[in-house]
């Protein structure tokens, strides 16, 4: 299933409805929404309907409250005359302890190397977490440590099996591996 | 954070225009302690914190850039 519609709000229209239905029935009622004109470009991520907030909190299993945000840069092409099919040219998946300080852990992916900045690995994964090397300890975010694309339901998954996050449903594993199935085949994602 | 009505429903209706992004990226970069220009510099220069409230300026601001 590819994400197309017939205009380009429709496009991200039905991205959003995906991933909210994913969302609503295995780790939280917060819902995404978009910003901009998905013409040209479009950020769709977590928007509160009980405030403005960007991110969700969940209550972990023995790591207290941490706050989530799910983010992609979208835009849409067009594919023949009456088509418009997504494409996600940025996405930044992030844990953090506090909303205004530096995330814990984050997933970066960048369609194109961005100017000014070295050519790391454009899907890496970096946080603030501290890592222990022989010669001292670093932190995460001094790497650009190299992932595969990472989709919204890996987090998901991370979340309820990793991070004890009590999951919305008993077939939560079946709805993401089907939602996941969608997602890789729908997202023309350039990799 | 203090939002406007009209803010607070073009966000749930998924109608922000871009004079309403630029007031989220105000209001957001107030909450950073940082005004409109200072944050849409930091944005572009990659020096925001990579918590959600400086994700969500650096990508509001990358909408406006597009």
């Amino acid at each position: 299933m590819a994400f197309e519609g017939r205009t380009p709000a429709a496009a991200v229209q039905l991205f959003c409805d995906h991933l909210n239905r994913l969302l609503n029935t295995t780790l939280t009622r917060a819902r995404l929404g978009f910003a901009g004109e998905p013409g040209h470009r479009a950020v769709v991520d977590i928007r509160l309907k009980e405030g403005v907030d960007s991110f969700v909190g969940l209550k972990t299993a023995g790591y207290g409250l941490v706050f989530l945000q799910l983010a992609q840069l979208v835009t849409t092409e067009a594919v023949g005359r009456r088509r418009h099919q997504l494409r996600t040219v940025r996405y930044r998946y992030s844990l953090s302890g506090d909303p205004e300080h530096d995330a814990l852990v984050r997933w970066d992916y960048s369609h194109e190397q961005e100017h000014g900045f070295k050519p790391w690995c454009r899907h890496h994964i970096q946080g603030s977490l501290e890592v222990r090397l022989p010669g001292g300890v670093a932190h995460l975010n001094e790497f650009h440590l190299p992932t595969g694309y990472v989709v919204i339901e890996d987090i998901v998954r991370f979340c309820i099996v990793d991070l004890g996050v009590k999951p919305l449903s008993q077939d939560w594993d079946d709805i993401l591996r089907e939602s996941s199935r969608t997602l890789r085949a729908g997202l023309a994602t350039g990799l | 954070m203090t939002v406007p009505d009209d803010l607070r429903e073009a966000i749930e209706n998924n109608t922000m225009t871009e004079a309403q992004i630029r007031q989220l990226i105000e209001i957001e970069a107030g909450e950073l302690g940082l005004t409109y220009v200072e944050a849409m510099r930091k944005a572009r220069a990659g020096e925001l914190p990579t918590g959600p409230l400086g994700t969500d300026i650096e990508f509001l601001a990358a909408v406006l850039a597009a």
